[in-house]
């Protein structure tokens, strides 16, 4: 059978493919990186540079062992995506082994169990993610308290993202604020918490960023991410209406945390997410909503990971029930008859 | 303020909705598709008049029909045949000639298979042949839609459906809608555009007759935006018509539709006029909705007087072509004659090394191994390109990463990440029930597959293995039926003779009881011995 080429068939159409689509995600995850290693925390380079080397050797190693073509597949730069994006989503404190510990996981047990690239159900980072954060719950957890958002209050371990702390920490912060203005004497102490808090604003704003190029060069759809970043914003909403206790405010619960990270990057790895539109939207609403439910009543700080493992579970599921129109009337045509 | 923001706001839709807003006669949406750039030098240069292509000196007619299936021939090698004779049902002679050989051929597929033909050599026209048909006294007793039949009208847009039997599908009084289609199949391809061009009012004139024909109760004509040389002629002509005849009834109703490939695909067409995509496996005659191309409605129009389908328009295009141009060919012609006759000799030589020559345009078209195949009312484009210069890239498909890119350009709501797992897998029945019949094969999702995956050629040959298990479960269907009713007719015999038999046996029995030779003889010994 004859293929189709564009290129010399007088009908232009720009192709992406899957290393042009893997090209375009690590640029979007540039101004984040950057922004990251400058103002944040400079090992984030050294452990993404770690990460992804050893990706690729394990990556070609499952390869090999699969008896499949080991420089092509490596080409398409997918395996390079996903290691950043784990040791993006891994505490930069994290000790180097279980770091290896975590590549191994994702590239074996997320990926190649399934039978690679596009077979896997769940996606291959948080896998490697949920694996970590169980097996070593202390150091996976570190870095909250590195942040050092909460020097004055060291208390529960997930204070970042847990709302109440952090509401209480703003407004001291604010308070504090204005009154240093009043006085023209500027606490340094206070002056770091600020720095640092606006920090993890600014890195929110560039994964922000860099969604914002993913959804204009169309490698992801709109659905996942606003579904996604909507439903968490009205959770915290209602939340905060109906609790009489101080709650997040609803819009800086979207800039805590990795959620637009994982809206951006995460719940929209095309592999095991869901695909139809209506699908999609569903798909962003239940990862909202159990994100929602696991930071703000339980012990995972970063709802996110499990938020997305369940959501791929439900993936065919959503699949076989929301497909499109045209099939769903063929659907219910044959199941009357 | 508050005025500015809102007439901001109102051309911001404005400016949205410009090519969709449906009152403004430019149809819907459509739910997919591709919006791509015509390569000009690959296209005929529009307003370059048909070149008629002389009668080859031997005509191929495949006996296959639309779902393919095999017809009988009613000629016979030695017969002759003038234009418009039935050369097998559904195929008709577009030539004077002698059939010189009834054989395998191969044939303009996708699979590259042959087919019985007819092959015909030819000898040159005349007058006489034409107007023997129309003073024919029975056909001037023939109903208009018998008039298509016997003109062997089929849809010259790309499927080939008999148009005739399209008619007969949907009941003349329930034509809601009656819509020409003059959106062409694919960019590359200009037929349809050279015909508005070289004479828009006899299309008007044909349009109106079919109007008179299926007494639809609305008439739509459905053009590309961009088609700017052929849009004022046929409002031209529209406008004269209205004039002219003053009929209230005939309104065609012009509609303009942005670009996006394959709105010339009739399930995509009838999504864009009335907004709806019909359900899966409902066709739109179904829905009351007669699509017909604007060269079948000529044809259906030329057969009113007569004149059977015997040319269609071509257009040989491609940015390898020697010069792109629209060509009017007997049916039947070889491509190769067709590629001679146009200055394309070096394409013929270099076929399958530095030119790949492919029949239908380049995004549903497919490569034609051998030049010899003959040109069939399907056929409306010859695309001549340089070969591929990597085959290797074109091979080297990966893995599908579900990405959705396909399923969101699936001009018909499929998800074919779905249908090529199942494909993949050989589950046709799963296949089945995501839709893979109303797959029009446009091949959209092959353009945007990031991992280069051939999904529509795996389509094509899904759904035609599927269609040969149908027609051979079919066809074993039937001969069971056949075998069963034969086993039956033999018991029923073996039964009759049985009975027969045994009656006879009967009559036998008793007419020995009646006069038994060795009874009788033994009376008569007994009658003696008394005697004695
Ligand atoms: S476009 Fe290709 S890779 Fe993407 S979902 Fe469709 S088949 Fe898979
Ligand atoms: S070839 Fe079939 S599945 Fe692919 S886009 Fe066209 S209609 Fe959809």
């Amino acid at each position: 059978m004859s293929g189709i080429s564009l290129e010399v068939a007088a009908v232009k159409y720009k192709r992406q493919s899957v290393s042009v689509v893997m090209t375009h995600v690590l640029i979007a995850l540039l101004p984040g990186v950057i922004v990251y290693a400058l103002f944040i925390d400079a090992r984030v380079i050294k452990n993404i540079f770690i990460a992804v080397i050893i990706a690729a050797l394990c990556e070609a190693a499952m390869l090999a062992l699969r008896r499949r073509p080991v420089i092509t597949t490596l080409k398409d730069g997918s395996i390079i995506v996903a290691a950043a994006l784990l040791a993006l989503s891994l505490p930069q404190s994290l000790p180097l082994w279980q770091l290896i510990v975590g590549i191994v996981v994702m590239c074996s047990l997320g990926k190649h169990v399934f039978g690679g690239l596009g077979h896997n159900p769940f996606n291959p980072a948080m896998v490697a993610y949920a694996v970590l954060i169980i097996s070593f719950p202390q150091t996976m957890t570190q870095w909250n308290t590195e942040l050092g958002l909460l020097d004055s209050a060291p208390i529960h371990w997930d204070a970042l993202t847990s709302a109440t702390p952090l509401e209480r920490l703003d407004t001291t912060l604010q308070n504090k604020l204005f009154e240093s203005t009043n006085t023209t004497s500027i606490d340094k102490e206070l002056a770091a918490d600020v720095l640092k808090q606006s920090n993890w604003t600014l890195l929110a704003f560039m994964w922000l960023l860099g969604g914002v190029y993913l959804l204009a060069v169309k490698v992801i759809n709109w659905r996942i991410p606003v579904s996604v970043l909507a439903t968490l914003w009205l959770a915290y909403l209602a939340y905060g209406s109906l609790s009489s206790s101080t709650v997040i405010p609803a819009t800086m619960a979207l800039f805590t945390g990795a959620i637009l990270f994982g809206a951006f990057f995460i719940a929209t790895d095309p592999v095991s997410s869901a695909t139809s539109h209506p699908g999609k939207l569903f798909y962003g609403v239940g990862i909202g909503l159990l994100c929602f439910f696991i930071r703000e009543f339980s012990h995972y700080p970063e709802g996110f990971a499990f938020a997305v493992l369940l959501m791929n579970m439900c993936v065919p599921l959503i699949d076989h029930t929301f497909v499109r129109n045209s099939l769903r009337t063929d659907n219910a045509k044959r199941d009357s008859t | 303020m508050a005025e500015t923001g809102m007439s901001w706001l109102s051309r911001f839709r404005s400016s949205n909705n410009k090519h969709y807003a449906p009152n403004r006669h430019e149809g819907f949406p459509p739910i997919g598709g591709l919006a791509l750039t015509r390569n000009k030098p690959g296209l005929p240069a529009p307003g370059s008049p048909i070149k008629d292509i002389c009668l080859p000196a031997q005509l191929v007619f495949p006996l296959v029909d639309y779902h393919k299936h095999v017809l009988t021939p009613v000629v016979s090698v030695g017969d002759c045949v003038v234009i418009g004779d039935w050369l097998a049902p559904g195929v008709l002679t577009s030539a004077n000639g002698v059939v010189s050989a009834i054989e395998d051929r191969s044939i303009i597929h996708p699979s590259h298979c042959s087919a019985l033909c007819v092959v015909i050599d030819t000898c040159p026209d005349t007058e006489a042949t034409l107007a023997a048909i129309q003073t024919n006294e029975v056909f001037s007793s023939l109903t208009a839609h018998e008039r298509i039949r016997r003109a062997n009208v089929s849809g010259l847009g790309g499927a080939g459906f008999s148009t005739a039997n399209k008619l007969a599908a949907i009941h003349s009084s329930d034509i809601k809608l009656l819509l020409i289609n003059a959106v062409e199949c694919e960019p590359m391809i200009s037929c349809d555009e050279a015909l508005i061009l070289s004479d828009a009012t006899h299309i008007i004139e044909a349009v109106i007759q079919m109007i008179n024909i299926t007494r639809c109760a609305r008439c739509v004509l459905a053009i590309e935006d961009d088609k700017i040389d052929a849009i004022p002629l046929l409002q031209a002509a529209i406008k004269s018509s209205r004039q002219s005849i003053d009929d209230a009834a005939v309104n065609i109703e012009l509609i303009l539709l942005s670009p996006i490939y394959p709105s010339g695909a009739e399930r995509v067409l009838v999504q864009r006029i009335i907004g709806k995509m019909p359900s899966a496996g409902i066709r739109a005659t179904d829905q009351g909705i007669l699509c017909l191309n604007v060269a079948t409605t000529l044809a259906a129009s030329a057969s009113q007087h007569g004149a059977p389908l015997i040319w269609r328009v071509v257009s040989v295009a491609g940015s390898a072509a020697a010069q792109p141009v629209n060509v009017r060919v007997r049916l039947g012609t070889p491509v190769s004659h067709v590629l001679e006759q146009t200055g394309n000799e070096s394409a013929i030589n270099n076929s399958g090394c530095t030119m790949r020559i492919r029949a239908g345009g380049p995004l549903s078209g497919f490569d034609l191994p051998n030049l010899n195949v003959p040109i069939t009312a399907t056929t409306n484009c010859i695309t001549v390109e340089p070969a591929i210069a990597s085959e290797a890239a074109i091979d080297s498909a990966s893995a599908c990463i579900r990405c959705s890119r396909c399923s969101d350009v699936c001009p018909v709501g499929l998800l074919p990440q779905q249908l090529h797992w199942y494909c993949d897998k050989t589950l046709t029945d799963d296949a089945m029930r995501f839709g893979l019949n109303d797959c029009i094969e446009c091949g959209c999702c092959d353009v945007v597959c990031p991992s280069l995956i051939q999904l529509t050629a795996s389509f094509r040959h899904n759904k035609a293995t599927l269609r040969e298990q149908q027609l051979s479960s079919q066809q074993a269907q039937i001969s069971k039926v056949r075998f069963e009713q034969r086993e039956q007719r033999l018991e029923q015999r073996a039964l009759q003779a049985q009975s027969l038999r045994r009656q006879r046996a009967k009559q036998l029995q008793a007419k020995t009881a009646e006069h038994d030779p060795i009874a009788a003889a033994m009376a008569r010994a007994r009658a003696r011995r008394t005697n004695k």
